[in-house]
């Protein structure tokens, strides 16, 4: 029999019993407060159905190996890496040593022996590597968006603590015993000279005190899961595993027969995968980093959203979930798969519900009500724009192969009419037959359910679905990255369920097929702002730039922020309607980046953003040196 | 306090309306015709609702009209408002007749306060308040942008156009008609207006023969025609609004255009600019 050591060297019998009771009984409070947490959690509002359990499984694992969300920040990446593999390690070991002790599995001598102390040790280094980074971030303050919390700081030195009293107790036992030539726990071997001095007496002594002040360490480690951020070890992966269908940003569709109102008023009102999400925070900051209002200066920080629900002591100011621009941002980047931007549709239709919303928006949400569009202009003229393009508007129950659906900018705002009319100009171009809905066409519903009015966007929704469905169509064109959102994801929900494809995609295929051939053009250098609700909302992000490139003479130029990452233009989540100064700013900030490209135009695939980058450019005094057009009018001016 | 509130369903202002030649009437070219509720008798809900809220009491919603009208007093209902009464009926009578037909309900509900609405915004003659306390023989406070209740008197803020406000008080039953300014109306979610149960409509059958002879007017309409045109001049739209503001500029024609200009120099040089710049605008004339 090769090296191996007694476990439990030096402490007494009834010591070891204590032990064992004690970190049982911590092992069990904590067991018990999770669960009492858990079951507040199901007491939660029903929600949508969880399913494909295999896809996210994949998604835990590959965000446990290391190639996930986290690793989007590469510091981030590497400080929860280190944590995780170092305190798997030591929690292995622990039940490692465990089984040896009680069940009497001897398999820990010889190289095993061996090799198991050198894993454990530097397992324990890397876990105070990681802590150490975590509180460089929180303390420096360097890495601008992770909070500075003194509790955060608190745990960590905590932490600290419990990994290096491990270490000296290795060190203590190693000096006491003299066995010198036991040096493959590197670390611990080599804090055992601090002990060379101490005289051999007192050496199982201060070995004792050391491990009763570990073990006292780990059970109030055990305390502290429920209580502090240490919860995430629990609750993240759970929300990883059982977040509902749906892309990030999805809002829940309650069924308004029932007889509870829709929204948040208390945190009650919440799912329960809402009220998941919320303990499965780790103020990590990464959506405050990217949250396009916060960096504009609203009183809008998506983590403290989480985190004021998750407190259950105040609520959420309006000032803060109305200036929310439905970008989803904060829902693409958060790594355990929290949802801000799904509690900020919450708190919306709580503050609908009770009849507290701004005179303008109120005016807005009426009129998508009574005439089917948010700037309450007459249904009568909703064709108006295409009177005179001789396209084919669908008679009630004529069947429709492609049916263009305009949305509202496209119908009535003068930008929106000329992207329709652009997409019309290609598509007769390219000898495609499609039809329009005309008149019959509502708003979709998207501006009155990022307000949170949810009965408004399913009346809407009910009606525009009874009239695709009467036309039967194969295939729904838009070049509305909302419009394409709604019809092509939320729709489903209420049985409405249709092949959808947005301008950009169907532009792109036609010139594969060589149904539009392009030839000359009037720019050169450009850049593309990515529309939130197409690129993070639903993964298009090759076919504008497929376009782009058919264009001659132009060159590409992307901003810093590019595709599934883009900077809101500001104009989403009804903020057209809000009219925040916030989402001004954010228009700003996306136009300077785009200015800072030197590109002479901007593309975009979106009406809103059209809208927003233009006034943005007029307010900047830069409408003469940039100009932002939709793809498809540059399309357009490219094949005429 | 019983306060009852006379609603009226109109055509929403926004929709395309033309004239009906047969009819006299104007008619809304929609797909489907939009209905909303009268603003100012909005105001007078609301209005009601806070009363109550204060003082405690009960807020009853009244309409006249056909069947699609209760769709104002479901608003009502989910609003607040404790109970709602629906004389139905197809014919649109003159501002006696409705008065007439009115005051039968009002009569039974006996309330403490009756509110409505100064004018419609289709009809708009203004006279149904009128006739109404006349039929009921209350004291009429017209004109309405403020009301409250002390005691058994009801304090009442008029507007006397050119920013002048008369307040008046008048003892407890009275008419009060309100203009679309004494109240902010409160939003009525889609969700809440479809929680409200038909079946607390009382509906009462409207019956013109009913009525007395005193009560058919004199009035008839000669003929309907659009009202003359003004050119209005829509400005470019200034860039330093917001685009939100712009956005409904160019859908809506009409934002207010926050503008100025900063004058420099001395104190003479800067009251000749200021003068000049008053009569450009037309403010000064002389
Ligand atoms: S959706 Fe966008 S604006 Fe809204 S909280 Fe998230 S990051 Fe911020
Ligand atoms: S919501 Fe997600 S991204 Fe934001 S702080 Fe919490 S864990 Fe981090």
């Amino acid at each position: 029999m090769g090296p191996t050591r007694e476990i439990l060297w030096n402490v007494p019998g009834p010591v070891r019993l204590g032990m064992y009771l004690g970190l049982f009984l911590c092992l069990g409070v904590t067991v018990g407060t999770l669960a009492w947490r858990l079951r507040r959690i199901l007491l939660g509002r029903p929600d949508g159905p969880v399913g494909g359990i295999g896809q996210r499984v994949r998604e835990l694992l590959v965000e446990v190996l290391g190639r996930g969300r986290i690793w989007r920040d590469p510091f981030a990446g590497a400080m929860h890496g280190a944590m995780f593999w170092g305190f798997l390690v030591l929690f292995a070991a622990t039940i490692a040593d465990a089984l040896e002790h009680q069940a009497s599995v001897r398999f820990l001598h010889g190289w095993v022996y061996r090799t198991f102390k050198l894993v454990v040790d530097l397992g324990g280094g890397l876990f105070m590597v990681g802590l150490l980074l975590a509180l460089w971030q929180r303390i420096s303050h360097r890495r601008r968006h992770v909070p500075r919390e003194v509790t955060e700081v608190v745990l960590l030195v905590f932490l600290l603590a419990v990994a290096g009293t491990g270490f000296l107790l290795e060190g203590a036992r190693i000096a006491a015993t003299s066995a010198w030539e036991e040096w493959w726990p590197l670390i611990g071997w080599s804090l055992a000279h601090l002990f060379e001095r101490v005289s051999g007496d007192s050496l199982p002594g201060m070995h004792l005190a050391l491990w009763l002040i570990h073990v006292i360490a780990v059970g109030a480690f055990f305390l502290l899961i429920p209580w502090t951020t240490l919860s995430h070890l629990l609750f993240s992966p759970l929300n990883v595993l059982l977040r509902p269908e749906g892309p990030p940003g999805l809002p829940v569709t309650p069924d308004l027969s029932g007889l509870e109102r829709p929204g948040a008023r208390e945190v009650g009102e919440l799912t329960w995968s809402e009220l998941l999400s919320l303990e499965a925070c780790t103020r990590c900051g990464r959506c405050v980093a990217v949250c396009p209002a916060t960096a504009a200066g609203a009183p809008l920080s998506p983590m403290s959203v989480v985190q004021t629900l998750k407190r259950r002591a105040v609520w959420v100011t309006p000032e803060e979930f109305w200036a929310c621009t439905s970008c989803g941002a904060c829902a693409w980047e958060c790594p355990v798969s929290v949802d801000p931007l799904r509690l900020v549709v919450e708190l919306r239709r709580g503050a609908v519900e009770g009849g507290q919303v701004a005179p303008h928006v109120a005016r807005a949400l009426e009129a998508l009500y009574a005439h089917g569009n948010p700037g309450g202009l007459p249904r009568s003229q909703r064709a108006d724009w295409c009177r005179d393009l001789g396209v084919r508007l669908l008679r009630e129950g004529e069947p429709a192969d492609i049916l263009y659906w305009v949305g509202c900018a496209g119908a009535y705002d003068p930008a929106g009419q000329s992207v329709a009319r652009a997409v019309v100009s290609l598509l007769q171009r390219a000898g495609v037959s499609f039809a329009l809905l005309g008149v019959r066409e509502r708003c979709t519903g998207e501006p009155a359910r990022r307000l949170g009015e949810e009965g408004c966007f399913q009346h809407l929704a009910r009606l525009n679905i009874a009239t695709l469905k009467g036309h039967a169509p194969k295939l729904v064109l838009t070049h509305c990255p909302h419009c394409f959102q709604v019809l092509r994801r939320e729709y489903s929900s209420l049985g409405g369920t249709f092949a959808v494809v947005h301008h950009t995609e169907f532009l792109a295929r036609l010139l594969q097929d060589g149904r539009l051939r392009s030839s000359r053009s009037g720019v050169d250098l450009l850049t593309f702002h990515d529309p939130c609700q197409l690129a993070r909302g639903n993964g298009v992000v090759e076919a504008p730039r497929q376009l782009l490139a058919a264009v001659p003479g132009a060159e590409l130029r992307e901003m810093p922020r590019a595709k599934e990452r883009a900077l809101c233009c500001g104009g989403g989540g009804g903020q057209m309607w809000l009219g925040m100064a916030s989402s001004e700013r954010i228009s700003l900030l996306r136009l300077d980046e785009a200015i800072a490209t030197n590109a002479r135009t901007v593309a975009t695939a979106c009406p809103y953003c059209r809208v927003m980058l233009e006034s943005a450019a007029e307010a900047r005094g830069a409408q003469g040196s940039v100009a932002v057009k939709d793809v498809a009018e540059l399309l357009v001016e490219a094949v005429s | 306090m019983r306060i009852a509130v006379c609603l009226k369903q109109v055509p929403d202002a926004a929709s395309t309306l033309v004239i009906d030649h047969a009819t006299m009437r104007v008619v809304q070219a929609e797909p489907e015709p939009v209905y909303a509720l009268n603003p100012p008798d909005r105001s007078a809900l609301e209005v009601a609702l806070r009363l109550v809220g204060r003082h405690g009491g009960t807020v009853t919603a009244v309409t006249l009209g056909p069947s699609e009208s209760e769709a104002v007093l479901i608003q009502a209902l989910a609003r607040g408002a404790d109970g709602a009464v629906h004389l139905v009926g197809r014919e649109e009578p003159d501002a006696p007749a409705k008065a007439a037909l009115l005051s039968q309900v009002l009569r039974d509900l006996a309330p403490d306060l009756i509110l409505l609405g100064d004018r419609s915004q289709d009809a708009g003659d203004g006279q149904v308040s009128a006739w109404l306390a006349e039929a009921l023989a209350l004291p009429l406070v017209a004109g309405c942008v403020g009301v409250k209740v002390e005691g058994s008197v009801v304090v009442a803020e008029r507007n006397l156009g050119r920013g002048y406000r008369q307040v008046v008080t008048c003892p407890l039953p009275a008419v009060v008609a309100v203009e679309t300014g004494a109240a902010d109306p409160c939003y009525v979610s889609v969700y809440a207006r479809s929680r409200v149960s038909a079946g607390r409509v009382r509906r009462v059958a409207a019956d013109l023969r009913g009525l007395g002879e005193d009560d058919a007017t004199a009035v008839r309409v000669l003929g309907v025609g659009p009202r003359r045109i003004r050119p209005k001049r829509l400005p470019a739209p200034d860039p330093r609004l917001a685009a939100a503001d712009r956005l409904q500029l160019a859908l809506q024609g009409g934002v207010s255009e926050r503008k100025g200009r900063l004058v420099s120099g001395t104190d003479s040089d800067v009251v000749k600019e200021i003068v000049a710049f008053l009569q450009e605008e037309g403010i000064l004339t002389t």
